[in-house]
């Protein structure tokens, strides 16, 4: 079999069992079982496919999908390294999650839904991935948008939920249409829209090549949720957890930084590299400190996600791609398995705010050690692999010159571990919390799942010597290079064990007050765009309303007297008004005749 | 032949259907049904014809004294935009079977005078011709609304007439300017005297014709008479008006207007930017005020086509033809689905207002779905059609008109929050405990499952091969 017949049949197979949920109503209770499979399949393909490019190179093949004026679009199958490793990726977070969800969704009313979405988020994510050209990019890109919609709505019946996936697909639209006009500067300066032969073109040092990077890195913006428009990445939490899991992972987020490696060529302008990199750090500190002021777990774990990706464009931007995509792979695994710690959590003990549990490590022992594995990886603890990508991370900025962004980014994994293991010593150390009696460990069937993928978090440390990328890029720090951020990240989980291990000096004392409230409040970010955009939006809205209403209607009815005329016209409409039309159609082509009859004579 | 089949039939049926019993509805609906899928055959016929280069042109003397022939010979525009009119036949015909009508026999009646008309629209290429079919289709739809309508439908009927009728007065007066140089009625004879004339006269035709194609399209600020006609017509009207009536405007804008003034539309293209991005961001932002579905369903009609018009002022670009037929094809589908399902609903719930038609995503899930796919086809969702045309139109209108083109490309985020706010509103959020809401009762029948699929899958699938469109309607 070859490589790229196995991409099809991994773009086949799930978007099939979607297909089959809704179109064939008998096959419903086969579709939970057919996706896990179909997961387990595509799993062993993707793995074949990374092998095989490997060995033999990489595989591009595609066709014509559209073609109109002088444009021509393709489509088709690019298989190369770094395609190959993230499908694996997705498909290991995707299985995993799946299986996870037999356990948490079960009994679910739409528990088949539920599985038909995971097939189709996890089938754009593939299609995205190995995409030939930005166009199909941009295609999977939406249906990636459209599913996390879709699933974070999943229980659209809460408010909050059918709230939050609106707001996720308007703010993600947002960056969309600056990736579309983004392919637009691309299709009329470059001819094309292929990755690979916009990769070899010339003219990439032109203005044009920039600022389609800066327009293609505001949609990145926009999907991996950096700041400013990473507001809705903590709202999608309102969706069930594993899909959490899943989007904060492998899918969704990790689709901006993937897409900004791989059209890395274009960001040759070491200004737009600039805004990438600044917008990393702020994204990456602020996120941070907002995450040290949260009490729910998945809210910690949100905008720590916010954070990470930071860290990854930070590193994007300091022209250290491979270094990003690194830290994208090994925090897909720790952050999917932290998630899916908070819904065993959840589960146990039906509340996710950390000031209500305590002590559960006597309960969910299993739960505990994983959170922990998932909790050191995060704070890069050395010999995880959260260690060797945030180091890569951090080495990737330090030598690309810019000192400042490296002792902010230190000074972020020191928030960084602190937060984490406030949640961990919070959650599982201590005096037992609210509804510790009746906690209970999770079943295997949610237990293995993530066993697995803490095993992948710890197999990520091969990719530290054997990178998939190139050769180059291999990691070679010293461990005198990474004192620095050891020690901040080992302050910040001792300053965890004594302020809320040992219950301290816990910050949620101060909850009234102003400072506390303003982190808390997430920087009242959100409310600032309710008021002004989504305000201002809907006044707009109102007033073109009135003005269609009143004015321009008003001018049609009125200044034409209209109204008086349609007035007369209705009370003897049956009739009336045919009547007159087809009299006046008559004059007209009597009129007509005549006068064309008249200027006919005068050729 | 095939034109005589295609206007002919339809009419024929029309007359047919008038000496049936009106209690004989299996009669009635047959006969209709299976003219409309004549209709359909031939236009595929004609398809094929046009691909194996062999389409049939017709020119048969007629009113010699006003040089006027009937000259039919439709070209790719046309084509895709007949075939458009014959799949909206069928199923509108099809989607009516479940609807309580009282008076059957003049309602198919009338439907089927529609059709006759709209071929004629798109195959006639004497501008005599072209006009009488124009001037026909007003006349059934106006019964249509006037007598199947709703609540208020005689001052819409009225409106619909009048504001039609004079925008097409303004149209003849304009092409009868350049009909007075030209050796004949037939398109290409206008289109090549259309040169001779002086500069202010070509300024004033244009403008005169522009204005009739544009209150049908609508272009802003010509639109008000759609929501008014949309609301108060009965479903198979709705999907008719915007699935074909409107598309009239813009096929006149590139077959008509373009091909007879294509410098000055050059010249005025700029404005004509500015009459698009008004549409688009006006039209956006009045369907986000609505309450009534089928009035944001027009008001999203009126952003849509001002893609059609954007796209017409980058006309002299290679593929503005191609943008312009897309968005129009891909309308057609996606808001005839949507004017459909919003009849849907109104049968059942008898409400078309979104504080009362609410979570069709469990009290109709198929109503309630298919909604959902509807309303991400007309956001601009890759994958279906909407998504191609806006994108073919930004393209050509970014190419003329670099960063101004953003006006309109703004629409694809606009788009999506009317259409989010219906969805969370009428389909996703349930009914709260103690509110007043209709009963619920009557899931789908049988032929209205068929309708809907049929939408679906045509919006799917020339959202993932638009080349199947694109190569009819590109087609030189």
């Amino acid at each position: 079999m070859s490589a790229s017949l196995a991409a099809i049949l991994i773009l086949v197979l799930p978007l099939l069992v979607f297909l089959l949920r809704v179109a064939v109503p008998f096959a419903r209770r086969q579709v939970p079982v057919l996706a896990s499979s179909v997961s387990v399949i595509n799993l062993v393909l993707s793995a074949y496919i990374l092998y095989e490019v490997i060995v033999g190179g990489a595989v591009l093949s595609g066709f014509t999908w559209l073609e109109f004026g002088k444009y021509r679009l393709n489509a088709g199958i690019f298989l190369d390294k770094l395609s190959a490793s993230m499908l694996l990726v997705v498909w290991l977070v995707a299985a995993a999650v799946k299986f996870y969800s037999f356990g948490y969704m079960y009994g679910d009313r739409r528990f088949e839904d539920y599985y038909a979405l995971l097939s189709l988020f996890a089938f754009s994510m593939s299609g995205l991935v190995i995409s030939l050209s930005l166009i199909q990019v941009f295609i999977f890109w939406e249906l990636v948008g459209v599913c996390s919609f879709l699933l974070i709505g999943f229980w659209f019946d809460r408010n909050a939920a059918s709230r939050a996936s609106i707001k996720a697909f308007i703010v993600t639209r947002l960056g969309d249409v600056a990736f579309f006009v983004g392919l637009l500067v691309l299709l009329l300066s470059f001819d094309t829209l292929d990755i690979t032969a916009l990769g070899h073109s010339f003219g990439l040092y032109l203005p044009e090549a920039s600022l389609a990077a800066l327009l293609i890195f505001i949609g990145a913006v926009g999907k991996s949720a950096q700041f400013p428009l990473h507001v809705w990445l903590p709202d999608a939490m309102e969706g069930p957890t594993p899909v959490s899991a899943l989007i904060h992972a492998a899918t969704m987020v990790a689709a901006g930084v993937y897409l900004i490696a791989r059209v890395q060529f274009l960001f040759v302008d070491t200004s737009v590299r600039g805004i990438v990199l600044a917008i990393g750090i702020v994204t990456a500190l602020v996120a941070s400190i907002i995450a040290v002021f949260q009490r729910d777990i998945k809210r910690v774990l949100a905008f720590s996600t916010i954070s990470q990706l930071g860290y990854m464009m930070a590193a994007l931007g300091a022209g250290a791609f491979a270094y990003g995509i690194y830290h994208l792979y090994t925090h897909a695994f720790f952050k999917a398995l932290l998630f899916l710690a908070a819904g065993n959590v959840f589960h146990a003990v039906h509340s996710l705010d950390i000031t209500d549990a305590g002590g559960l490590i006597k309960k969910l022992k299993w739960t505990a050690t994983l959170f922990l594995i998932g909790a050191l990886n995060l704070a890069g603890f050395p010999l995880t692999g959260g260690f060797f990508s945030k180091e890569s991370v951090l080495y990737g900025v330090k030598e690309s010159g810019f000192l400042w962004a490296y002792y902010l980014l230190i000074a972020g994994v020191f928030l960084t571990s602190f937060y984490i293991f406030k949640v961990f010593f919070r959650v599982f150390l201590g005096a037992p919390g609210k509804n510790f009696e009746e906690a209970h460990e999770s079943p295997s069937v949610m237990i293995v799942p993530m066993v697995v993928l803490a095993l992948f978090s710890f197999g990520t440390i091969f990719l530290a010597f054997a990178h998939p990328l190139n050769e180059a890029a291999r990691v070679h720090f010293s461990f005198n290079e990474a004192i620095p951020s050891l020690a901040a990240s080992l302050v910040g989980i001792l300053f965890a064990y004594v302020t809320y291990g040992l219950r301290k000096f816990e910050f949620e004392a101060f909850a009234a007050h102003a400072i506390y409230e303003f982190f808390y409040n997430r920087l009242y970010i959100d409310e600032f765009y309710e008021v002004v955009f989504l305000g201002g939006y809907r006044l707009l809205a109102k007033a073109a309303g009135w003005i269609d209403r009143y004015i321009i209607d008003g001018a049609v009815n009125g200044v034409a007297h209209v109204s008086i005329f349609l007035g007369q016209m209705v009370k003897r409409i049956e009739s009336g008004l045919v009547q007159l039309y087809l009299f006046y159609t008559l004059v007209f082509v009597f009129l007509l005749a005549l006068w064309l009859y008249w200027l006919g004579g005068r050729f | 032949m095939v034109y005589a089949v295609l206007v002919l039939v339809p009419l024929a049926a029309a007359a047919l259907i008038a000496f049936l019993d009106n209690n004989n509805r299996f009669a009635i609906r047959a006969v209709a049904l299976l003219s409309t899928i004549i209709g359909l055959g031939a236009v595929i016929y004609l398809i094929y014809a046009y691909f194996s280069g062999t389409v049939p042109v017709v020119e048969v003397e007629w009113l010699k004294l006003v040089r006027s022939s009937l000259y039919f010979k439709p070209d790719g525009m046309s084509l895709s935009l007949m075939l458009l009119t014959a799949i909206l036949g069928v199923l509108s015909t099809a989607g009516s079977f479940a609807l309580k009508i009282e008076n059957e026999k003049l309602y198919h009646s009338l439907l089927l005078i529609l059709y006759a008309a709209l071929f004629g629209v798109f195959a006639a290429r004497d501008f005599l011709l072209f006009y009488i079919f124009w001037e026909a289709t007003l006349i059934p739809m106006y019964f249509l609304i006037g007598i199947f309508g709703s609540e208020n439908r005689r001052y819409a009927a009225a409106k619909f007439f009048i504001y039609t009728f004079l925008a097409s007065i303004l149209m003849l007066i304009g092409v009868l300017i350049v009909a007075a140089v030209s050796p004949s009625l037939r398109f290409e004879d206008l289109f090549a005297s259309a040169l001779k004339l002086s500069y202010e006269t070509k300024v004033l035709a244009y403008l005169l014709i522009f204005i009739g194609f544009a209150v049908k399209l609508p272009v802003f600020p010509f639109h008000t008479w759609l929501p008014d006609a949309h609301v108060q017509a009965p479903t198979a009207g709705s999907v008719l008006l915007a699935g074909v009536l409107l598309k009239m405007g813009g096929y006149g804008l590139f077959e008509i207007l373009g091909p007879m003034f294509p410098g000055l539309t050059d010249v005025f293209g700029p404005y004509l930017l500015a009459l698009a991005g008004a549409s688009v961001i006006y039209g956006a932002l009045a369907a986000f005020a609505q309450s009534d579905l089928k009035k944001l369903v027009a008001y999203s009609s009126v952003a849509h086509m001002g893609f059609v018009t954007g796209a017409f002022a980058a006309y002299l670009q290679p593929g503005s033809r191609s943008a312009a037929a897309f968005v129009m094809w891909a309308h057609g589908l996606i808001t005839g689905l949507l004017f459909y399902l919003v009849g849907l609903a109104y049968e059942r719930l008898h409400s078309r207002d979104m504080d009362r038609v609410r979570h069709l995503a469990v009290k109709y899930p198929e109503l309630g779905w298919a909604f959902v796919l509807g309303a991400l086809a007309s956001l601009g969702l890759p994958g279906l059609a909407g998504f191609v045309g806006e994108f073919m139109a930004s393209a050509v209108i970014y190419e003329r008109y670099g960063f101004l083109a953003l006006i309109v490309i703004s629409g694809v985020l606009l788009n999506a929050t009317y259409l989010l706010k219906m969805l969370r509103k009428s389909v996703l959020t349930p009914v709260e405990p103690g509110e007043n809401q209709p009963e619920y009762s009557g899931a789908l029948v049988a032929v209205e499952k068929f309708v809907v699929w049929v939408f679906i899958v045509a919006i799917a699938v020339s959202g993932m091969i638009p080349s199947l469109i694109i190569k009819i309607a590109g087609k030189a």
